[in-house]
């Protein structure tokens, strides 16, 4: 029987029986992979009451826990690389969405977690083999779509699976459609950096409990957002918000998976800006101010005569 | 034998040149002139790599194997304070909380 395998670019391969794998694998012993066994390692005796049996949770944190949790990051750029590799610890099961090509300049200075050597590759299939090389146990199902090209339907049934949808993308028409789609299904976490990188933001939206994002944004449609594109930005700047979503992310999924509430901050207050410098909000320098925000009455998502489907 | 010698001189053997130290046909003055003149040049390179030895190139050593092995010339300078220190006494600070918001307007313009 002749199998086919369909490549990122679409096309399809034929997958031919190669003989020196079946030779190898009838002749020779199998060998463990090394990631394998750092992955599960063999349960070894120790003495207890050293340091080398203190395992590294905490009373109210174990790592351990998230393990094969479903995420969906949508944009592979700057923001959703360095969230994606920032969760690679969590060994969950990643969606990640994005069309487009690692160029070089997506490589100059960490803009990007992508490497020179990965320049031409997809966004998805590179931050796949980034991720998955680096944390044994996470998978990365790469979506080498734009989610315009991808109907409502789906992307629900996506979304639906998802404990948490990151949104880490630009293009203004597709983060309302997103956010509408996602309101009812799974919690929210849109992150944006403003103009160089700062200042940036997180809104964290929760299946009714919390407005949505065109509220909390207090927007009325796609053109009141403006895309920066190629802004020039510190990388460090950049991967300062991304790390402080990736990390309130791990917080709702641990909340989420174990029932323990989010105690690490006000969870009334759903927006999050992130001050990279001294400003007005954050007088002695970089730093963090918690908002509120409310719901319209009138939204057609969050509001009082809402209309999800 | 020395006939001999004298008739394979000219007979394909390498001709001596004049950078030779040690030359068949020396011009007596000329190539000793030189060699004296070179190594004096060589002298004082040397003197000037001890004396170069001598000097630390960033300061105290950093222990690092990479910056001590390339002595590259980088510009250092003191932080530049925006403002200046504050005295001892820290002026009292208002209890009262700030009641600065969130500009929405400022979180419309973004990239990712």
């Amino acid at each position: 029987m002749t199998r086919y395998t369909k490549t990122p670019s679409g096309k399809y391969i034929q997958r031919k029986p190669d003989r020196l794998r079946l030779y190898l694998s009838q002749h020779t012993a199998p060998v463990p992979a090394p990631w394998l066994a750092t992955a599960h390692p063999e349960p070894q005796t120790q003495q207890p009451g050293t340091s080398s049996d203190r395992p590294y949770r905490t009373d109210t944190f174990d790592s351990g826990k998230l393990a094969g949790v479903e995420l969906t990051v949508i944009g592979a750029g700057s923001m959703g690389s360095h969230m994606a590799r920032q969760l690679g610890p969590a060994r969950a099961l990643l969606n990640v969405m994005d069309d487009k090509t690692v160029q070089a300049k997506h490589t100059e200075g960490g803009r990007t977690a992508y490497t020179p050597d990965q320049i031409g590759q997809r966004k998805v299939e590179a931050l796949r083999s980034i991720v998955e090389r680096d944390y044994p146990g996470t998978k990365v199902i790469p979506y080498p779509y734009k989610t315009s090209d991808i109907p409502d339907v789906e992307l629900q049934q996506i979304f639906a699976r998802s404990s948490v949808v990151v949104m880490a993308m630009d293009d203004p028409p597709e983060i309302l459609r997103n956010a509408k789609l996602i309101y009812p299904l799974t919690e929210l976490v849109q992150v944006a950096a403003h103009g160089g990188a700062v200042s940036g933001h997180i809104v964290l939206s929760s299946p009714f409990a919390t407005p949505c994002l065109a509220c909390t944004l207090n927007i009325s449609g796609a053109s009141d957002i403006h895309r920066l594109d190629s802004e020039p930005a510190n990388s460090w700047d950049i991967i300062a918000i991304a790390q402080l979503a990736a990390r309130m992310v791990v917080d709702i999924i641990y909340s989420k998976v174990t029932g323990q509430p989010i105690t690490r901050w006000d969870t009334s207050k759903n927006l999050i800006y992130i001050a990279n410098t001294k400003q007005e909000l954050s007088p002695d320098g970089p730093g963090l101010h918690h908002e509120g925000s409310t719901r319209r009455p009138d939204c057609p998502i969050c509001g009082r005569h809402r209309n999800l489907f | 034998m020395n006939d001999l010698a004298v008739a394979n001189r000219f007979r394909g053997l390498p001709r001596p040149v004049e950078h030779q130290i040690v030359s068949r046909n020396p011009a007596p003055g000329m190539v000793l002139g030189k060699l004296l003149a070179e190594i004096d040049r060589l002298n004082q390179r040397l003197d000037a790599l001890e004396v170069s030895q001598l000097q630390p190139y960033f300061g105290a050593g950093t222990g690092s194997r990479w910056i001590d092995s390339h002595p590259i010339e980088m510009p250092q300078r003191s932080i530049q304070m925006a403002q200046p220190l504050p005295p001892a006494e820290p002026a009292p600070q208002s209890t009262a909380p700030r009641r600065v918001k969130v500009r929405r307007s400022s979180l419309l313009d973004i990239f990712d």
